[in-house]
């Protein structure tokens, strides 16, 4: 008597449980969930385990054993590691901050001087971001070509002096960091255009009752207003322009020595293409994957500041 | 500079101070639309010189001094691109890219309606799964990615390819529809869900037709960088090679470049995009503003 009420009271609740699942509405979606969670979730286990074993594809039957931490330290201590991971952060703070400059000065530019030509304007500063890396990397090799490129032509025109933009470590550095700014900076100019046109109207006509100067405007009403804007497109700017390898493989192919080595073409050089250290270029991976994670979660966490400005 | 007709405000204070316009605030006008139409020119300068080079003749290029026109205008250097291009690699980028994009098109708006109307706990560590997977260098899982398809002999294969493609243009159309969806009001879906429509026959019936231009402009952005995309095409692939893996192997190297072919294959490369972006800006432009906001 007691048992069947028991099961009498279980079974509909089972069969409501059973139904709820089914009727779920995230069943929809779920096939495009689990797409994407068989696409990312697997390889970033296996580049863990990578990196915490020790393939090397040069050593003929080495056996496969757990190394703790070897491989993180082989990258963080070694000369070549360092110097990589310091190429990265010199390319992508220094194209980040090029990039919110040039989008500042050019978004206030169109904002202030071009008048009807506006959406022209931005339509042509939009540009280069549909410009594929590659010919990115080929343009700006005919552009510096030292005896027949048109800029080394006219500062030898100008000073006398012949020069190879990508032949030093600093003018290479310059460059790549040159072409990581032009690919990117009109997202900056779009954003922060944006953000200008929607800047609120009481503080700046306040001001300008006040006898404000333009630059005083600029500096002390514009810009702490920009405030949020400027933080969001820097570390989007960050996020994208830390993304780099055409550049620094095809137009200096890392060079001269390995001044332009960062840790993306570490990766492919010590992993893939020369010397086939398997785990040590995973654990560079996994290095390069958390930075990454970080400056997504600052961003993630900047976007929220400015739901008013944000259009 | 004169500062006071200058549009830094508008309204009631702004058009007085604009019936002041004088003299020194003519000259600034002037000299700041002078200092932009020099920075348009340096701005597009890289573009006009691969366009440039693209139609010259040997010589012209390797000149003394800069040949800012070419004269005579010669096809040559694009002939011979398109003679020797492998068109296969050509298909296989426009395969590639479209199959990749249709099945981001196809799963991201559903998963961005469910992570923007069905609320749970986990919608928030979801989001940033899925937006963390695209902001990654790709060189991150490039590893991995080389292994697995090489355990799974799918190195060197279309179909490989496209699977990575997925998996990076599935997350950034997720994320730029759930700037859109996030930004829509509900009314017109509850409206509907009064008169009885199910959850999903809301989204197929009313936020779908509404949000089309969104997922244009989802689309859009997302083909041009895959149809860009070097690194991973790359890395995976050594003979079924794309579009633009293809053109990096016409970079010119040695004593004697041959830089018109190089720049005829780089200006095929990058028409196609550029033509694509000028035409659909406007689409584009709202692509990358919910890009970036994400909130």
């Amino acid at each position: 008597m007691s048992a069947s009420g028991a099961t009498a009271l279980a079974t509909p609740n089972r069969r409501s449980v059973k139904r709820s699942i089914w009727r779920s509405p995230w069943l929809v979606p779920l096939p495009g969930f689990l797409l994407l969670a068989i696409l990312t979730l697997p390889p970033f286990l296996y580049s863990v385990y990578l990196s915490v074993i020790n393939i090397d594809v040069s050593v003929p039957l080495l056996p496969v054993r757990f190394v703790w931490l070897t491989n993180y330290a082989r990258v963080l201590t070694t000369a070549d590691g360092l110097h990589a991971l310091m190429i990265s952060l010199i390319i992508s703070f220094g194209s980040t901050f090029a990039a919110v400059v040039m989008g500042l000065v050019i978004a206030y530019l169109i904002h202030l001087f071009a008048g009807r030509l506006a959406g022209l304007i931005v339509v042509l500063v939009l540009v280069p971001l549909a410009v594929s890396p590659v010919a990115m990397a080929l343009v700006f090799s005919l552009i510096l070509d030292p005896l027949y490129g048109p800029v080394p032509q006219i500062v030898e025109m100008l000073t006398g002096e012949l020069i190879a933009p990508t032949g030093n470590a600093t003018g290479a550095l310059l460059t790549v960091m040159f072409v990581q700014t032009w690919q990117w900076s009109p997202l900056a100019v779009i954003l922060l255009l944006g953000g200008i046109k929607s800047l609120p109207r009481e503080p700046v006509e306040a001001a300008q009752i006040d006898g404000a100067s333009f630059w005083g405007m600029i500096w002390h009403v514009h810009l702490p207003l920009l405030r949020p804007l400027l933080a969001v497109t820097g570390i989007f700017e960050f996020i994208l322009c830390s993304q780099v390898f055409a550049a620094t493989d095809l137009l200096t192919n890392g060079g001269p020595g390995n001044a332009t080595v960062d840790l993306s073409l570490f990766i492919y050089k010590i992993g893939i293409s020369e010397s086939g250290q398997v785990s040590v270029a995973a654990a560079a991976g996994v290095i390069t994957l958390i930075l990454g994670l970080i400056s997504t979660a600052v961003w993630l966490k900047v976007a929220k500041w400015d739901t008013q400005i944000y259009r | 500079m004169g500062h006071a007709d200058l549009p830094l405000s508008s309204g009631a204070a702004g058009r007085a101070a604009a019936r002041r316009l004088n003299r020194r605030a003519l000259l600034g006008r002037i000299v700041g639309g002078v200092v932009l139409a020099v920075v348009l020119v340096v701005w597009m300068g890289p573009l006009y010189w691969l366009i440039n080079t693209t139609f010259k003749y040997k010589a012209q290029i390797q000149s003394e001094a800069p040949v800012w026109f070419p004269d005579p205008i010669t096809l040559d250097n694009l002939e011979w691109v398109y003679d020797n291009l492998d068109h296969e690699a050509l298909y296989r980028s426009l395969r590639v890219v479209s199959i990749s994009v249709a099945i981001a098109l196809v799963f991201g708006p559903m998963m961005a309606y469910a992570l923007s109307r069905f609320h749970t706990r986990a919608n928030r560590q979801l989001e940033s799964w899925i937006i963390s997977t695209r902001m990654m260098p790709p060189a991150a899982l490039i590893m991995p990615y080389y292994f697995l398809l090489l355990r799974t002999s799918l190195l060197n294969t279309e179909f490989g390819l496209t699977l990575l493609y997925i998996a990076v243009n599935l997350p950034l159309t997720t994320w730029i529809m759930l700037a859109y969806l996030r930004s829509l009001p509900e009314d017109s879906e509850e409206a509907a869900r009064l008169d009885g429509a199910s959850r999903w026959g809301a989204f197929w019936y009313i936020v779908v037709p509404m949000t089309k231009s969104s997922i244009a402009a989802a689309g859009l952005l997302v083909t041009i960088l895959t149809w860009n995309e070097f690194f991973i095409a790359f890395v995976v692939t050594s003979s079924n090679i794309t579009f633009p893996v293809q053109v990096a192997g016409f970079l010119a190297n040695g004593m004697n470049p041959e830089y018109g072919h190089m720049a005829a294959a780089g200006l095929l490369l990058s028409l196609p995009p550029v033509i694509v972006a000028l035409v659909f800006h406007r689409s584009l432009l709202s692509g990358l503003h919910a890009f970036a906001g994400g909130k």
